[in-house]
């Protein structure tokens, strides 16, 4: 039987490996039921040079289930977090673990996991369509959920110019459209050419 | 020989074996697939941004509408996102009757997928016969939640509602009930000769695939693999259940783990009469105590999930296989400032896509209906209700404005 | 001259026949999908749900697809209708003796029933061809399936009918071995011995088993199934043409059922009735008493042969379904053929 490691186990052996290039790395616990059983999940970012390195070394507790990527849009910089689960057939040892990374918005990419772990592509695609962000080295560059919907250049997550602000208020006179009057046709790019959209960083105070 | 070229062939966005809008494009060769490739998103509803302008509270009704079958499990894995964000520890009993009603969903998923897996098959025979017996699963809910589709039974630190003995007795009668059908469904689903023949050896997923291509739930399970949520991280009361009950295989019934449809339907058939088990290991070992660790909801939104600051990541099994949401928190903010859903439908587009290979156009609709695929959920539709349905001649502007004003009204 | 008369005569029957046979085809439908609900525990639709959906659809739009080959796709339906009404002036429709004596079928002498087995095949062929001409792939993947099916159970069909009127043949009463009267006076049941009794019900279980695969009903609907091709063959087809095709099966499912009543239950019961009620009935009566139990011959066939198989079973895969039809029940036509080959000697 092989033996499982502990979630402060696991934690410990990324900071050891990863130092300063590890950042917000935190677990979580919670207890349920009568006899109280414990699960844990770990936080924690790696700077974007390392962050394909962290994924790597997650593969040494075994293929770890990989379920998805979440974004948000954190005021200067966008995150990427990849949730996965190590452990996932054993019987009460599992462990979610959040690897994340973040990119300033005037340099929007982060390095694609699919060399790593073959599942990530339709999450890293909508990542790309949603967030704005690119995955360098991503298996398939089209757009997933947002074809018809929305206009190559709208990020529904952004919460800065680039997000669908002006897209949702004006859906009631628009119902086909992009807000401005124009049709949105299908359109499998996720970024128009050149890139995604930059946001120049705000000289003086900050957001 | 000469070979004719091959050809596409559109399933969707509208096709008679497909539920919901999506749209897969075949490359075929005469009756069989060489190339497949999906396109999600005719649905898409953008549930994830209105989530990120409401407050836990209200969210919690949204989320649980991003499915009209898994809802419960929708909004019991929010429920635990925000108490994973916010530090709320769920009342013990809050626990099992959360679990309760998660199972009893899951029975009825499970006979809800049987018929329409006999409808793709041509079967309509077993569609009439299993979602007749689904109703009396669908009668518990509505005695226990209120509700027969969405529950809205969870709320954070525990459930809504508590169960009164006379309906625990009108549960258990109907438990009863199911188990002595259980040998007639597995006769019909694992012994007809044409059911057999439709599933055995189609849409083989390899374990292989399985493990890479992280699928989920059942079919994961078919293929051999023990992945459940609820025994690999166990919450709610899953934790005191982990020694009376185990991960199910087809192997738990004698059969081998193939990793074909045929494997897929006796993980949920076990699975179905294993739900009815827990459902009544539930009602037996039921503790008391109250059922939520927040009685007071204005105390709870205000003071807990308007300070909270941090985010979460809760995982459940739902039916169909795991759902995970991510919630960040902000302190001094009422919405949401990050929301994220992954379905067991969106887990399984890579392991779909495989299952599909040198299929025939006569198993498409078979393997597209084994996952147990809800479009609705992977593109994150909310469910437009008929009262709305009718009221199209209503003006865009009017209906904006009338939503408009709803939700200035809900706004604290 | 007269013999142009007769046959004028024969052909102004065969248009009130038409009429009559589009009614009960159409109420024959009705019955089964209230056994169908029937079997599967629920209220089903009205008995005269067909009619509302002929009515229904004959008042619809005819869409002809951009990519459709126009004279063919509208011209197929028409071309199936007239097939299967056509193959009404070859079948009996009813009794074969007593009063219609030499009038059953209609064109008793103009064809026999080497005419009667292509002419089956017009209204499927039809169905392909216009299936051909949607220009939509699903509908050219269900033709292809139909073309697969036709060839598949051609054979045993074949067989079967061929063997049933060699064997008339060595009868020798002087009867035209393939005129279906003929077959029809002299049911096969009474004259064979014991081997030819196995052999005719080895062609029975045959000919029931082509039944629903020549009328396209699950497990057999592959060129249409709904659910995978959605509608096949039909997919495209909307308005009076989905009418027209509706009626050929509808008027085929009739014409089917009565040869295979009348190839192998050609008895009426006007004699018994006559007998059990002390008095023998004559003319009309015997003729409307043998009609009644012709339609319900013909209810119980399609009850059995298409109903109870449809409820009970999943949709066979094509290369399944023309493998059952090229080998099992090929090889067990064959065989029946050779047990009444063997009675001969």
């Amino acid at each position: 039987m092989k033996q499982h490691m502990k979630a402060d186990g696991i934690l410990a052996s990324f900071k050891e490996r990863f130092k300063e290039d590890l950042f917000d790395g935190y677990i979580k616990s919670f207890e349920n039921g009568v006899k109280r059983t414990r699960y844990d999940q770990i936080f924690m970012r790696v700077k974007r040079e390392r962050f394909v390195e962290a994924a790597e070394h997650l593969l040494s507790y075994g293929w770890p289930h990989h379920t998805v990527a979440s974004g948000s849009d954190i005021g200067e910089e966008l995150e990427v977090l990849f949730h996965f689960e190590v452990y996932p057939e054993s019987h009460g040892h599992g462990v979610t673990v959040t690897i994340g990374t973040r990119c300033p918005k005037d340099d929007p990419h982060i390095p694609s996991l699919s060399d790593v772990h073959p599942a990530v592509t339709p999450t890293e695609r909508e990542k790309q369509e949603f967030l704005g962000v690119s995955m360098d080295g991503i298996k398939d560059n089209r757009r997933l959920f947002l074809v018809h919907a929305v206009p190559v250049g709208v990020y529904p997550w952004r919460k800065d110019e680039f997000g669908p602000e002006k897209l949702v208020r004006n859906v009631h006179k628009d119902p086909s459209g992009g807000g401005d009057g124009t049709k949105v046709i299908a359109d499998y790019r996720p970024f128009p050419p050149g890139g995604p959209p930059i946001v120049k960083k705000q000289q003086g105070g900050g957001s | 020989m000469a070979h004719a070229p091959p050809y596409p062939l559109m399933i969707g966005p509208i096709h008679p074996a497909l539920k919901e809008p999506t749209m897969f494009k075949f490359t075929m060769e005469g009756e069989r697939v060489l190339d497949v490739d999906i396109q999600p998103g005719f649905n898409h509803r953008g549930v994830e941004y209105l989530g990120m302008k409401r407050n836990p509270l209200q969210v919690l009704h949204l989320a649980e509408r991003v499915c009209g079958i898994c809802s419960g499990a929708h909004q019991y894995v929010f429920c635990r996102a925000v108490e994973h964000a916010a530090n709320i520890t769920p009342s013990v009993r809050g626990d099992y009757l959360r679990v309760l009603v998660a199972e009893l969903e899951r029975i009825h998923s499970h006979l809800l997928w049987a018929g329409v897996a006999g409808h793709e098959l041509g079967f309509d025979s077993i569609l009439h016969y299993t979602w007749k017996v689904r109703e009396d699963v669908q009668d518990i809910l509505e005695i226990i939640c209120g509700n027969r589709v969405n529950y809205s039974y969870y709320i954070f630190g525990g459930v809504r509602r508590d169960v009164t003995p006379e309906q625990v007795e009108k549960a258990r009668k109907i438990f009863a009930k199911y188990r002595k059908l259980e040998d007639t469904i597995l006769d019909i689903f694992l012994t007809d000769p044409t059911i057999s023949h439709r599933v055995q050896d189609v849409g083989v997923l390899t374990k292989e695939n399985a493990l890479k291509l992280s699928a989920c739930g059942p079919l994961t399970r078919g293929a051999g693999v023990k992945k459940d949520v609820r025994f690999s991280w166990p919450y709610g009361s899953y934790g005191d259940m982990m020694d009376d009950f185990k991960v199910v295989t087809p192997e738990s019934l004698g059969y081998k783990a193939t990793g074909d449809i045929f494997s897929q339907v006796v993980v949920r058939l076990v699975e179905l009469f294993e739900a009815i088990r827990m459902c009544e290991w539930v009602l037996d070992n039921l503790p008391s105590g109250p059922i939520t660790s927040e009685p007071n909801l204005s105390a709870l939104l205000m003071a807990k999930l308007r300070m909270a600051e941090g985010e979460g990541v809760a995982r459940v099994e739902a039916p169909r296989g795991e759902d995970i949401h991510y919630v960040r928190l902000k302190k001094n903010k009422m919405e949401l400032d990050s929301w994220k859903i992954r379905v067991p439908t969106y887990g399984n587009i890579m392991s779909w896509l495989t299952m599909f290979k040198d299929a025939q156009i006569a198993d498409i609709p078979i393997i597209i209906a084994s996952i147990d695929p809800c479009i609705g959920c992977m593109d994150r539709v909310t469910l437009v209700d008929s009262g709305t349905g009718r009221e199209r001649d209503v003006d865009w502007a009017v209906l904006h404005d009338l939503s408009v004003k709803r939700s200035r009204g809900l706004m604290p | 001259m007269n013999e142009f008369l007769e046959a004028m005569i024969r052909l102004g029957a065969g248009a009130f026949v038409m009429v009559a046979v589009l009614i009960v085809s159409l109420v024959l439908k009705g019955f089964d999908r209230r056994f169908a609900a029937w079997l599967q525990a629920r209220v089903g639709p009205p008995l005269m749900q067909p009619f509302y959906d002929i009515a229904k659809l004959w008042q619809k739009e005819n869409i002809l697809p951009e990519r459709a080959v126009s004279w063919s796709f509208m011209g197929a339906p028409f071309l199936a209708l007239v097939g299967s009404l056509v193959l009404l002036l070859f079948v009996p429709l009813g009794p074969v003796t007593g009063k219609v004596e030499g009038w059953m079928p209609l064109l008793e002498g103009y064809g026999d029933l080497i005419l009667v087995v292509y002419l089956l095949a017009v209204p499927s062929l039809m169905m392909a061809i216009g299936g051909f001409s949607s220009g939509s792939p699903l509908a050219t993947v269900g033709a292809q399936r139909e073309l697969v099916m036709m060839m598949s159970y051609e054979l045993p069909l074949s067989v079967v009918v061929l063997s049933l009127g060699w064997r008339l043949s060595k009868l020798d009463l002087g009867l035209d071995a393939l005129s279906i009267a003929d077959i029809t006076s002299k049911p096969l049941w009474g004259e064979v011995g014991l081997l030819g009794v196995i052999g005719l019900l080895m062609l029975a279980v045959v000919f029931f088993l082509i039944i629903p695969s020549e009328l396209s009903k699950i497990p057999f609907d592959a060129p249409e199934a709904e659910t995978e091709i959605g509608g096949g063959i039909l997919a495209e087809y909307s308005g009076n043409n989905l009418a027209m095709f509706y009626l050929s099966d509808a008027v085929k499912t009739v014409a089917f059922t009565s040869l295979a009543v009348a190839l192998f239950f050609p008895y009426g019961i006007s004699g018994n009735i006559g007998e059990l009620i002390g008095t023998p009935l004559s003319g009309w009566a015997a003729f409307g008493v043998d009609l009644v139990f012709w339609f319900i011959k013909i209810e119980l066939v399609y009850f059995f042969a298409v109903t109870v198989i449809r409820v009970g079973a999943a949709r066979l895969r094509i290369d399944r379904l023309s493998w059952l039809y090229l080998v099992p029940l090929s090889v067990l036509s064959v065989v029946g053929a050779v047990m009444l080959y063997l009675d001969t000697l």
